[in-house]
């Protein structure tokens, strides 16, 4: 494995980082989950990403007793935060100061460890001024429960502006997470150059393109929904651990 | 679309490549990037895709993949801010 600065900072990341986006606490089995971890970490992966919203919460679950024997110097461990979690309530998403310092309580716990290496936010919110966000960011820093601050799915306009304040803070803003592939290449242009300027490095996802680029679609089949103006973390019918009954009303209830 | 990627199956070939790898050593040429995401739901198919740590990629492959892609190749900078919710999501 190589490994690579993660933006300018000094954090060294496996440059092939293990994710568990629509696997662990859903399509795939626990003890297969724990089964990937283990060969991940046999070839040397050391990164790991994940979110609070995939699974609703039980992906960080499985990947912490996953891995629960591993010495925490050894592995970097990523999450995020801003996707609706739990009971869906008015305060359960986003970038609220309250929902994020509930939601990384909420996530250290399920990780088993005392601090994430990189906490992302996972989109950005609008009705949140991004004063509170970025200083909620500065108080988890400074506490200990984060080492880095990162985003995904930022525009570099929005990068930017978190940058200045991240600056203020003197809290290390080092990641953006998009999407990027040889099909969906939108970072090239203003993100990814923004970011390289800032000390940013980009950490990527489905850089396989959900499995088109392994060439496992043939032409005529329908892929999944690639390009769907859909939640690119997948529908909510992936997220078979919240009760639908209590989905519905928290609908009727927005 | 599908018709382009199948295109790439020769290119990945004549690196030794599957096409899986081809993908991830791809994005892994762009000094922006610092960590390819991959997920997996057997332990196989990683061993198979940290395949890609380390590969370099030559001008001509890199060219002959955005041949072989052509107009399906999605850039547009402002699809980073239309995909992204416009409300706090419940």
């Amino acid at each position: 494995m190589e490994f690579r600065h993660l933006g300018s900072s000094g954090l060294k990341v496996s440059e092939i980082a293990y994710g568990n986006w629509i696997t662990h606490g859903s399509r795939v089995a626990e003890d297969a989950a724990h089964a990937c971890v283990r060969r991940a970490l046999d070839e040397g992966i050391t990164t790991f990403d994940t979110a609070d919203v995939y699974a609703n919460t039980a992906a960080e679950s499985v990947l912490g007793r996953a891995l629960a024997d591993v010495p925490r110097s050894s592995i970097e461990l990523f999450t995020k935060v801003y996707w609706p979690t739990g009971a869906r309530g008015h305060n359960d998403s986003g970038l609220s100061r309250k929902h994020i310092m509930e939601s990384i309580d909420g996530s250290l716990t399920r990780l088993q460890t005392d601090y994430v290496d990189l906490y992302q936010a996972h989109r950005y919110d609008t009705e949140t001024p991004l004063e509170e966000t970025m200083e909620a960011f500065a108080d988890i820093v400074h506490a200990g429960k984060a080492h880095y601050i990162g985003v995904s799915e930022w525009t570099a306009d929005e990068i930017r502006a978190a940058h200045a304040l991240a600056r203020e803070l003197h809290i290390p803003f080092v990641s953006s997470q998009p999407r990027y592939s040889m099909l969906w290449r939108v970072i090239e242009t203003e993100v990814a150059p923004t970011c390289d300027e800032l000390g940013i490095g980009q950490i990527v996802w489905s850089p396989v393109a959900q499995g088109i680029l392994s060439g496992k679609y043939k032409p005529g089949q329908a892929p999944a929904a690639w390009l769907a103006r859909d939640r690119p973390e997948g529908r909510r019918s992936r997220y078979p651990a919240i009760p639908s009954r209590r989905r519905a009303r928290t609908r009727r209830t927005t | 679309m599908l018709e382009r990627v199948a295109q790439l199956e020769p290119i990945a070939a004549q690196t030794g490549l599957t096409m899986a790898q081809l993908a991830i050593a791809w994005v892994l040429q762009n000094p922006s990037v610092s960590a390819a995401i991959i997920g997996a739901s057997r332990p196989e198919q990683l061993t198979e895709n940290v395949k890609a740590a380390g590969v370099k990629l030559d001008a001509d492959t890199m060219s002959a993949i955005d041949t072989a892609l052509g107009e399906v190749v999605v850039t547009d900078p402002a699809l980073t801010a239309q995909l992204a919710p416009k409300e706090r999501p419940s």
